[in-house]
Protein backbone atom coordinates (compact mmCIF):
# COMPACT_ATOMS: atom_id res chain seq x y z
CA UNK A 1 0.00 0.00 0.00
CA UNK A 2 1.35 3.26 -0.83
CA UNK A 3 1.94 5.59 1.90
CA UNK A 4 -0.36 9.08 2.35
CA UNK A 5 0.90 11.89 0.70
CA UNK A 6 2.72 14.51 2.84
CA UNK A 7 0.36 17.29 1.72
CA UNK A 8 -3.03 15.42 3.12
CA UNK A 9 -0.82 15.46 6.66
CA UNK A 10 -0.08 18.76 6.47
CA UNK A 11 -3.14 19.99 5.09
CA UNK A 12 -4.94 18.23 7.97
CA UNK A 13 -2.52 19.02 10.50
CA UNK A 14 -2.66 22.73 9.56
CA UNK A 15 -6.49 22.53 10.64
CA UNK A 16 -6.16 20.61 13.54
CA UNK A 17 -3.18 23.15 15.11
CA UNK A 18 -5.32 25.96 13.98
CA UNK A 19 -9.04 25.58 15.25
CA UNK A 20 -7.10 23.94 18.49
CA UNK A 21 -5.36 27.86 18.70
CA UNK A 22 -8.86 29.30 18.04
CA UNK A 23 -10.71 26.78 20.54
CA UNK A 24 -8.30 28.01 23.30
CA UNK A 25 -8.40 31.67 22.47
CA UNK A 26 -12.41 31.82 22.39
CA UNK A 27 -12.41 30.10 25.58
CA UNK A 28 -9.90 32.50 27.22
CA UNK A 29 -12.35 35.36 25.63
CA UNK A 30 -15.15 33.53 27.25
CA UNK A 31 -17.36 32.06 24.51
CA UNK A 32 -19.40 28.80 25.51
CA UNK A 33 -17.92 25.82 24.45
CA UNK A 34 -20.54 24.31 22.31
CA UNK A 35 -20.62 27.68 20.32
CA UNK A 36 -16.85 27.22 19.75
CA UNK A 37 -17.96 23.79 17.99
CA UNK A 38 -20.43 25.69 16.22
CA UNK A 39 -18.37 27.88 14.52
CA UNK A 40 -15.49 25.31 13.91
CA UNK A 41 -18.19 22.65 12.49
CA UNK A 42 -19.40 25.81 10.09
CA UNK A 43 -16.19 27.34 9.32
CA UNK A 44 -14.51 24.26 8.76
CA UNK A 45 -16.66 23.07 5.77
CA UNK A 46 -16.98 26.90 4.36
CA UNK A 47 -13.28 26.52 3.97
CA UNK A 48 -13.24 23.36 2.07
CA UNK A 49 -16.20 24.80 0.01
CA UNK A 50 -14.63 28.23 -0.83
CA UNK A 51 -11.49 26.20 -1.46
CA UNK A 52 -13.05 24.43 -4.13
CA UNK A 53 -15.84 26.90 -5.01
CA UNK A 54 -12.69 29.20 -6.13
CA UNK A 55 -11.54 26.93 -8.41
CA UNK A 56 -14.21 25.87 -10.22
CA UNK A 57 -15.28 29.46 -10.43
CA UNK A 58 -11.70 31.26 -11.78
CA UNK A 59 -12.05 27.94 -14.10
CA UNK A 60 -15.23 29.10 -15.75
CA UNK A 61 -17.34 25.86 -14.09
CA UNK A 62 -15.59 23.73 -16.51
CA UNK A 63 -14.36 20.86 -13.96
CA UNK A 64 -17.02 19.59 -11.25
CA UNK A 65 -16.27 20.90 -7.51
CA UNK A 66 -15.94 17.25 -6.88
CA UNK A 67 -12.96 16.92 -8.75
CA UNK A 68 -11.71 20.38 -8.46
CA UNK A 69 -8.41 21.17 -6.48
CA UNK A 70 -8.03 23.00 -3.49
CA UNK A 71 -7.48 26.86 -3.52
CA UNK A 72 -6.07 28.43 0.03
CA UNK A 73 -7.63 31.64 -1.12
CA UNK A 74 -10.98 30.36 -1.86
CA UNK A 75 -10.49 28.57 1.61
CA UNK A 76 -9.66 31.65 3.39
CA UNK A 77 -13.02 33.17 1.58
CA UNK A 78 -14.76 30.54 2.68
CA UNK A 79 -13.34 31.44 7.09
CA UNK A 80 -15.05 34.79 6.46
CA UNK A 81 -17.69 34.10 5.17
CA UNK A 82 -18.34 31.75 8.08
CA UNK A 83 -17.30 34.39 10.61
CA UNK A 84 -19.88 36.99 9.07
CA UNK A 85 -22.81 33.68 9.18
CA UNK A 86 -21.65 33.06 12.23
CA UNK A 87 -21.51 36.40 14.29
CA UNK A 88 -24.95 37.19 12.39
CA UNK A 89 -26.55 33.67 14.90
CA UNK A 90 -24.51 35.41 18.04
CA UNK A 91 -23.93 38.54 17.56
CA UNK A 92 -22.68 38.72 20.94
CA UNK A 93 -19.45 36.97 19.78
CA UNK A 94 -18.74 39.09 16.43
CA UNK A 95 -16.22 40.99 17.82
CA UNK A 96 -14.54 37.98 19.42
CA UNK A 97 -15.08 35.63 16.06
CA UNK A 98 -13.51 38.01 13.88
CA UNK A 99 -11.08 39.25 15.99
CA UNK A 100 -9.79 35.32 16.74
CA UNK A 101 -10.44 33.80 13.50
CA UNK A 102 -8.96 36.40 11.36
CA UNK A 103 -5.52 36.01 13.47
CA UNK A 104 -5.54 32.33 13.16
CA UNK A 105 -5.98 32.48 9.54
CA UNK A 106 -2.52 32.85 8.65
CA UNK A 107 -1.50 30.29 10.37
CA UNK A 108 -3.68 28.42 8.84
CA UNK A 109 -2.67 29.17 5.24
CA UNK A 110 1.07 28.98 6.07
CA UNK A 111 0.82 25.75 7.22
CA UNK A 112 -1.32 24.39 4.41
CA UNK A 113 1.73 26.05 1.85
CA UNK A 114 4.36 23.92 3.38
CA UNK A 115 2.63 20.76 2.02
CA UNK A 116 2.03 22.46 -1.04
CA UNK A 117 6.34 22.89 -0.79
CA UNK A 118 6.12 19.58 -0.13
CA UNK A 119 4.20 18.11 -3.11
CA UNK A 120 4.96 20.55 -5.43
CA UNK A 121 1.85 21.89 -6.33
CA UNK A 122 1.33 25.88 -7.02
CA UNK A 123 5.18 25.79 -7.57
CA UNK A 124 7.12 28.78 -8.76
CA UNK A 125 9.07 30.08 -11.59
CA UNK A 126 11.82 28.52 -13.25
CA UNK A 127 14.81 29.41 -11.30
CA UNK A 128 18.37 28.12 -10.44
CA UNK A 129 19.61 30.06 -7.46
CA UNK A 130 19.68 28.90 -3.56
CA UNK A 131 16.90 27.06 -2.52
CA UNK A 132 15.89 26.07 -5.92
CA UNK A 133 14.03 23.14 -5.56
CA UNK A 134 12.95 19.85 -7.90
CA UNK A 135 10.36 17.81 -7.81
CA UNK A 136 9.90 13.83 -8.78
CA UNK A 137 7.01 12.12 -8.21
CA UNK A 138 3.86 10.84 -9.06
CA UNK A 139 1.95 13.83 -8.66
CA UNK A 140 4.53 16.23 -9.65
CA UNK A 141 8.18 16.25 -11.91
CA UNK A 142 10.18 19.28 -12.57
CA UNK A 143 12.27 21.96 -11.54
CA UNK A 144 14.09 23.44 -10.65
CA UNK A 145 12.11 26.23 -9.32
CA UNK A 146 11.91 29.02 -6.95
CA UNK A 147 10.67 28.59 -3.75
CA UNK A 148 7.62 30.80 -3.49
CA UNK A 149 5.64 28.00 -1.21
CA UNK A 150 8.10 27.92 1.05
CA UNK A 151 8.21 32.10 1.44
CA UNK A 152 4.63 31.80 1.37
CA UNK A 153 4.85 29.70 4.51
CA UNK A 154 7.27 31.89 6.07
CA UNK A 155 5.93 35.07 5.52
CA UNK A 156 2.15 34.06 6.73
CA UNK A 157 3.79 32.22 9.94
CA UNK A 158 5.36 35.55 10.42
CA UNK A 159 2.44 37.42 10.31
CA UNK A 160 0.41 35.09 12.57
CA UNK A 161 3.19 35.35 14.92
CA UNK A 162 3.31 39.44 14.97
CA UNK A 163 -0.59 39.39 14.91
CA UNK A 164 -0.91 37.21 18.31
CA UNK A 165 1.32 38.80 20.14
CA UNK A 166 -1.06 42.04 19.55
CA UNK A 167 -4.03 39.52 20.16
CA UNK A 168 -2.73 38.70 23.49
CA UNK A 169 -1.58 41.83 24.56
CA UNK A 170 -5.61 43.02 24.02
CA UNK A 171 -4.84 46.17 21.54
CA UNK A 172 -7.04 44.79 19.22
CA UNK A 173 -8.78 47.38 17.70
CA UNK A 174 -7.41 47.59 14.10
CA UNK A 175 -6.14 43.95 14.57
CA UNK A 176 -8.30 42.55 11.52
CA UNK A 177 -8.09 45.12 8.92
CA UNK A 178 -4.05 45.39 9.69
CA UNK A 179 -4.31 41.30 9.17
CA UNK A 180 -5.63 41.72 6.02
CA UNK A 181 -3.86 44.40 4.57
CA UNK A 182 -0.54 42.49 5.45
CA UNK A 183 -1.87 39.13 4.63
CA UNK A 184 -3.22 40.46 0.79
CA UNK A 185 0.28 42.17 -0.17
CA UNK A 186 2.37 39.08 0.61
CA UNK A 187 -0.23 36.95 -1.42
CA UNK A 188 -0.51 39.06 -4.27
CA UNK A 189 3.23 39.81 -4.21
CA UNK A 190 4.55 36.38 -3.74
CA UNK A 191 1.75 35.68 -6.51
CA UNK A 192 3.81 36.82 -8.89
CA UNK A 193 6.89 34.11 -8.40
CA UNK A 194 4.44 31.37 -9.40
CA UNK A 195 4.92 29.84 -12.61
CA UNK A 196 1.36 29.78 -13.16
CA UNK A 197 1.25 33.56 -13.06
CA UNK A 198 3.71 34.01 -15.97
CA UNK A 199 2.10 35.78 -19.05
CA UNK A 200 -0.29 37.69 -17.03
CA UNK A 201 -0.43 41.14 -15.29
CA UNK A 202 -2.96 39.76 -12.86
CA UNK A 203 -4.02 36.66 -11.19
CA UNK A 204 -7.51 35.85 -10.42
CA UNK A 205 -5.82 35.47 -6.70
CA UNK A 206 -4.35 38.84 -6.77
CA UNK A 207 -7.63 40.45 -7.76
CA UNK A 208 -9.07 38.87 -4.20
CA UNK A 209 -5.91 40.32 -3.10
CA UNK A 210 -6.84 44.07 -3.91
CA UNK A 211 -10.08 43.39 -2.64
CA UNK A 212 -9.04 42.58 0.97
CA UNK A 213 -6.65 45.25 0.78
CA UNK A 214 -9.40 47.89 -0.22
CA UNK A 215 -11.92 46.21 2.65
CA UNK A 216 -8.90 46.38 5.09
CA UNK A 217 -7.76 50.53 4.48
CA UNK A 218 -11.88 51.09 4.26
CA UNK A 219 -12.34 49.23 8.05
CA UNK A 220 -9.22 51.55 9.08
CA UNK A 221 -10.62 54.74 8.19
CA UNK A 222 -14.16 53.65 9.65
CA UNK A 223 -12.16 53.15 12.87
CA UNK A 224 -9.89 56.18 13.06
CA UNK A 225 -13.37 58.07 12.36
CA UNK A 226 -15.24 56.05 15.07
CA UNK A 227 -12.02 57.01 17.29
CA UNK A 228 -12.90 61.07 16.37
CA UNK A 229 -16.36 61.02 16.73
CA UNK A 230 -16.27 59.76 20.28
CA UNK B 1 -39.66 26.82 25.53
CA UNK B 2 -43.04 27.56 24.37
CA UNK B 3 -44.86 25.52 21.79
CA UNK B 4 -44.98 28.23 19.12
CA UNK B 5 -41.37 28.64 19.22
CA UNK B 6 -40.80 24.75 19.44
CA UNK B 7 -43.39 24.73 16.15
CA UNK B 8 -40.79 27.61 14.67
CA UNK B 9 -38.00 25.51 15.21
CA UNK B 10 -39.11 22.20 13.84
CA UNK B 11 -40.41 23.91 11.01
CA UNK B 12 -36.57 25.41 10.52
CA UNK B 13 -35.28 21.78 11.26
CA UNK B 14 -37.09 20.38 8.64
CA UNK B 15 -36.33 22.65 5.94
CA UNK B 16 -32.96 21.80 7.13
CA UNK B 17 -33.60 18.28 6.28
CA UNK B 18 -34.57 18.78 2.67
CA UNK B 19 -31.87 21.25 2.30
CA UNK B 20 -29.63 18.90 3.07
CA UNK B 21 -31.26 15.73 1.50
CA UNK B 22 -32.74 17.30 -1.23
CA UNK B 23 -29.53 17.83 -2.83
CA UNK B 24 -28.94 14.18 -3.70
CA UNK B 25 -31.56 13.94 -6.24
CA UNK B 26 -29.79 16.60 -8.08
CA UNK B 27 -26.37 14.43 -7.89
CA UNK B 28 -28.59 11.78 -9.76
CA UNK B 29 -30.08 13.73 -12.19
CA UNK B 30 -26.41 15.44 -12.99
CA UNK B 31 -25.15 11.73 -12.94
CA UNK B 32 -27.15 11.02 -15.90
CA UNK B 33 -26.63 13.79 -17.73
CA UNK B 34 -23.36 13.46 -17.08
CA UNK B 35 -23.11 10.49 -19.27
CA UNK B 36 -25.65 12.36 -22.06
CA UNK B 37 -23.15 15.00 -22.13
CA UNK B 38 -19.88 12.55 -22.77
CA UNK B 39 -22.04 11.51 -26.16
CA UNK B 40 -23.65 14.71 -27.41
CA UNK B 41 -22.68 17.61 -29.44
CA UNK B 42 -23.72 19.97 -27.08
CA UNK B 43 -22.09 17.72 -24.48
CA UNK B 44 -19.83 21.24 -23.30
CA UNK B 45 -22.54 23.30 -22.62
CA UNK B 46 -24.22 20.48 -20.10
CA UNK B 47 -20.89 19.41 -18.54
CA UNK B 48 -21.18 22.94 -17.57
CA UNK B 49 -24.95 22.88 -16.33
CA UNK B 50 -23.88 19.92 -14.13
CA UNK B 51 -21.14 21.51 -13.06
CA UNK B 52 -23.28 23.86 -11.61
CA UNK B 53 -25.72 21.95 -10.42
CA UNK B 54 -22.61 20.34 -8.47
CA UNK B 55 -21.96 23.52 -6.88
CA UNK B 56 -25.13 24.51 -6.27
CA UNK B 57 -26.28 21.34 -4.20
CA UNK B 58 -23.14 21.34 -1.74
CA UNK B 59 -24.66 24.97 -1.20
CA UNK B 60 -27.72 22.97 0.03
CA UNK B 61 -25.62 21.85 2.62
CA UNK B 62 -24.46 24.41 4.13
CA UNK B 63 -27.46 26.04 4.06
CA UNK B 64 -28.96 22.92 6.00
CA UNK B 65 -25.57 22.94 8.08
CA UNK B 66 -26.08 27.05 9.19
CA UNK B 67 -30.13 26.04 9.70
CA UNK B 68 -28.94 23.41 11.98
CA UNK B 69 -26.64 25.90 13.91
CA UNK B 70 -28.91 28.61 14.32
CA UNK B 71 -31.70 26.27 15.69
CA UNK B 72 -29.42 25.03 18.19
CA UNK B 73 -28.52 28.76 19.25
CA UNK B 74 -31.79 30.04 19.45
CA UNK B 75 -33.66 27.08 20.30
CA UNK B 76 -31.48 25.16 21.94
CA UNK B 77 -33.72 22.94 23.84
CA UNK B 78 -35.70 21.31 20.65
CA UNK B 79 -35.40 17.67 20.11
CA UNK B 80 -35.35 17.40 16.49
CA UNK B 81 -32.38 20.09 16.29
CA UNK B 82 -30.80 18.50 18.91
CA UNK B 83 -31.20 14.84 16.47
CA UNK B 84 -30.78 17.23 13.08
CA UNK B 85 -26.99 17.79 14.71
CA UNK B 86 -26.15 14.15 15.73
CA UNK B 87 -26.86 13.38 12.35
CA UNK B 88 -24.48 15.68 10.62
CA UNK B 89 -22.11 15.14 12.64
CA UNK B 90 -22.47 11.39 11.49
CA UNK B 91 -22.74 12.51 7.83
CA UNK B 92 -19.64 15.16 8.50
CA UNK B 93 -17.61 12.13 9.73
CA UNK B 94 -18.76 9.45 7.16
CA UNK B 95 -17.77 11.76 4.34
CA UNK B 96 -14.15 12.43 6.01
CA UNK B 97 -14.11 8.38 6.50
CA UNK B 98 -14.96 7.92 2.88
CA UNK B 99 -12.31 10.67 1.53
CA UNK B 100 -9.53 8.93 3.59
CA UNK B 101 -10.74 5.85 2.55
CA UNK B 102 -10.81 6.68 -0.99
CA UNK B 103 -7.45 8.37 -0.65
CA UNK B 104 -5.68 5.26 0.25
CA UNK B 105 -7.27 3.04 -2.18
CA UNK B 106 -7.27 4.93 -5.25
CA UNK B 107 -3.52 6.43 -4.41
CA UNK B 108 -5.19 9.85 -5.22
CA UNK B 109 -2.82 12.47 -4.12
CA UNK B 110 -0.58 9.66 -2.70
CA UNK B 111 2.52 9.98 -4.10
CA UNK B 112 5.10 7.05 -2.35
CA UNK B 113 7.42 7.09 0.60
CA UNK B 114 10.00 9.14 -0.14
CA UNK B 115 9.94 13.00 -0.09
CA UNK B 116 9.14 14.55 -3.59
CA UNK B 117 11.98 16.62 -3.39
CA UNK B 118 14.48 14.91 -4.94
CA UNK B 119 17.34 17.79 -5.07
CA UNK B 120 17.24 20.87 -2.65
CA UNK B 121 20.35 23.30 -3.58
CA UNK B 122 22.29 25.40 -1.08
CA UNK B 123 24.03 28.73 -1.62
CA UNK B 124 27.13 26.90 -3.55
CA UNK B 125 24.57 26.51 -6.45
Amino acid sequence: MNAISPYSVTFVSAFIVSFAVVFLLLKKRGVPTNYIGYSILLNVVLILYGGKMFTVVTRGFQISIFTAGFSGLGGAIGLLMGIWIFGKIYPKGRTSLWETYVTVLPLLYGISKFGCYLVGCCHGIPYEGPMAVCYNSQYMKGGPYFPVQLMESIAFLGIFLASILIYLRGNRRNLVPVIMILCAIAKFSLDYLREEHLGKILSANQLVCIEFFLWGIITLRKNRNKIHEA
Amino acid sequence: MNEQNNKKANILCWISLVCAFGPWVLWMVTDKLKDVAAENLIGEALGIICNVADALSLFGWLAALVLMIYVRIKYPRNVFGKILMVLYIIVIILVILFIVFMYIMCSTFVSGCESCIVELRGCDS
